[in-house]
């Protein structure tokens, strides 16, 4: 697989780089469109090993995806799913019920998915998230520390109102705000029209440094952006005849700006020449 | 005629539009999907890293935006396509659990969802039975689906199925102001439904509990009993259990007297029913609140101690310790032999189990 091309954020990156030397904890990842602050996420995770090294680790949640963030418990379920590879805490293995759906439609059967839990009979889901807050605020009694870790939350202008709220009292400020004192990073993605300096809801409260995507490759980033487009027009072979692929690059950069576009119609041209 | 944005021709692409079917993807899932359909695997790594997907861990869908695009494009200009798009994927859900699969598939969120592109009854009897799951992580994508395909048609907002899903989603997120009027609507329905028993039970808890002390809670406890002739005209045998939990803690917070006894036959009842199921939580909570209303009992104080020492070892053993805080609380006072706690005076045993859903298997003790 090629590398996905981000083609003008030198500075962003560079500027990410600097919040993960920093004493900084949190961090806002701004785009007026969802797709730039996409393109530019999918860059983290490199970003994060090549400062870490193998021990960096960027757990992602998402609202809309594997029922994160939608649940407190499901978030912490998912940042021990993630973390108990690098320390000893171990989570309890997924419970095997049934979840039988309609009538002769069965649709469940045992529920184990990559690692992923629910009960659904039996338990209290929210003794389920005190017993895996408890178990964090044991590992930083003893002296644990989450440099390294890096969370991820993407997509949180589709947070509601209410689930802002929960998130922020059941887990920010129990847990999650504790673990970035010993060394986590937290990365908030969102389109800032929605929730940024709304009200106390946003998540969240305070960000130490936020970080605005550019929306068009004018200006000093249009010689970075062209030479990496180039780059990648060569890697995937998508060179117009004639022009070679600076003269691809240039034909595209000229009749687009704007980085969704560009971004649009280069995977158009992919695709195509996948017929 | 206008130009195609660079989106919309996008969206047109036949794996953009297979991949859009499906909510979420796993890279084997869509390969499968591709596979079935004899679609070029690779334009799905196109989209990977032209930014056109977003994922989180191993789950991944089409980008919203370009997502919406191919939906509208699928339905109104490929239906059929469309529509065996979402047979396939159906019969992926309704098919045995693999973890390869999306986590909506595999927690039976597919079959609601596909269900409703093929036929809105059984999609519809799929998002109704969800609803019953005790996860507040799984109620709230039901919820996001069903929005989703409310928004396009596809399915009334009125309709109880989703009325009961929204009022379950407000109910485990501890938000009653919101929850117990949508619940309200199904509870005063007509019909002999698990949904109905099921927000009867809520409401009426809600209702008891909210009265003050001594008032009557007639309507209340009429309510609970309703949902428990419900309950076992179904021999739905969990939500009797939880329902004579409920039964009892309402008959104990009136403080009539002549109640105390008939509140510890429930709750006896209640108990032998979690037992049976296997429900260990459910018994440490019933056993919280026996523990509570025998207290008060002349001569039952021995009988007191251990249904709440019972508690105790339990709470300890699943490690929820704020049962176990609450139940050392209790013993406490009742050891100390003074300042006894009333029935249901606090703690979970007010709280009882919520509508758990406990189809299907047992949980496992915890060694």
């Amino acid at each position: 697989m090629s590398e996905s091309p981000v083609l003008n954020w030198s500075p962003e990156r560079q500027r990410v780089t600097s919040f993960f030397r920093s004493e900084r904890s949190v961090l806002h990842l701004l785009g007026s469109d969802r797709a730039y602050v996409s393109h530019f996420e999918s860059t983290l995770g490199s970003l994060v090993k090549d400062e870490f090294g193998e021990s960096g680790k960027l757990i992602l949640l998402d609202p809309a995806h594997d029922f994160t963030v939608a649940s407190p418990y499901a978030v912490m379920c998912r940042i021990f799913q993630n973390l108990e590879q690098d320390t000893n805490t171990r989570t309890e293995s997924p419970q095997h019920v049934s979840v039988n759906i309609g009538t002769g439609n069965s649709a469940g059967g045992s529920v184990d998915v990559s690692g992923n839990r629910v009960i659904v009979q039996g338990h209290s889901e929210r003794e389920e998230l005190r017993s895996l807050q408890r178990a964090v605020a044991s590992m930083l009694d003893t002296g644990s520390t989450f440099s390294g870790v890096v969370l991820l939350f993407r997509n949180c202008h589709r947070l509601k109102a209410k689930t802002r709220r929960i998130f922020f009292a059941s887990l920010w400020e129990p847990t999650l705000e504790a673990m970035t004192l010993s060394g986590m990073k937290v990365i908030f993605s969102y389109c800032p029209h929605d929730l940024r300096e709304q009200s106390a809801d946003q998540i969240p409260a305070t960000a130490h440094e936020s970080i605005t995507m550019p929306e068009t490759f004018e200006g000093a980033s249009y010689d970075d952006a062209l030479e990496q487009l180039q780059m990648h027009v060569e890697q995937v072979g998508l060179e117009s005849p004639g022009l070679g692929a600076l003269g691809f690059a240039r034909g595209v950069l000229f009749n687009h700006q704007s980085v969704r576009d560009v971004y649009h119609r280069i995977t158009l041209r992919r695709l195509d020449g996948l017929i | 005629m206008s130009q195609l944005s660079a989106t919309q021709e996008i969206s047109r692409v036949p794996e953009v539009i297979l991949l859009s079917a499906a909510d979420s993807h796993t890279d084997q899932s869509a390969l499968l999907a591709m596979k079935e359909f004899n679609l070029r695997a690779s334009s799905m790594t196109i989209l990977h890293e032209m930014g056109l997907t977003e994922g989180s861990g191993v789950e991944w869908r089409v980008a919203p935006e370009l997502r919406a695009a191919a939906i509208d494009f699928g339905m109104e200009q490929r239906p059929s396509f469309w529509k065996s798009a979402h047979e396939h994927y159906f019969r992926v859900s309704a098919g045995e659990v693999r973890p390869e699969r999306p986590a909506y598939m595999n927690w039976g969120l597919g079959s609601a969802y596909h269900g409703v592109e093929l036929d809105k009854a059984v999609g519809l009897a799929n998002y109704r039975s969800i609803a019953h799951v005790e996860s507040l992580a799984l109620t709230l994508s039901s919820l996001r689906l069903s929005e989703e395909q409310t928004a396009r048609g596809l399915i009334d907002k009125d309709d109880p199925a989703l009325i009961f899903l929204r009022g379950m989603a407000h109910y485990r997120m501890d938000d009653l102001g919101q929850a117990i009027p949508l619940l309200r609507r199904i509870a005063n329905l007509d019909e002999p439904s698990k949904e109905v028993a099921v927000a009867k039970h809520l409401v009426g808890r809600f209702d008891c509990l909210r009265s003050n002390k001594g008032s009557s809670t007639k309507g209340p406890q009429s309510m609970l009993r309703e949902s428990h002739k419900s309950a076992a005209k179904r021999s739905d045998k969990p939500h009797l259990a939880q329902v004579k939990h409920t039964m009892a803690v309402c008959m104990l917070h009136t403080s009539q007297t002549g109640l105390a006894n008939p509140a510890i036959r429930q709750l006896q009842q209640s108990l032998s029913l979690t037992r049976e199921l296997g429900d260990v939580w459910g018994e440490a909570m019933v056993l919280h609140t026996l523990g509570q209303a025998l207290t008060g009992l002349k001569g039952r104080h021995e009988e007191a101690i251990e249904a709440l020492k019972r508690s105790l070892e339990i709470g300890e053993d699943l490690g929820y310790m704020d049962h176990v805080d609450k139940v050392q609380d209790s013993l406490r006072r009742v050891s100390g032999g003074h300042d006894q706690p009333r029935a249901g005076s606090r703690g979970d045993a007010l709280t009882p189990p919520r509508t758990r859903s406990r189809r299907g298997g047992r949980r496992k003790r915890r060694q």
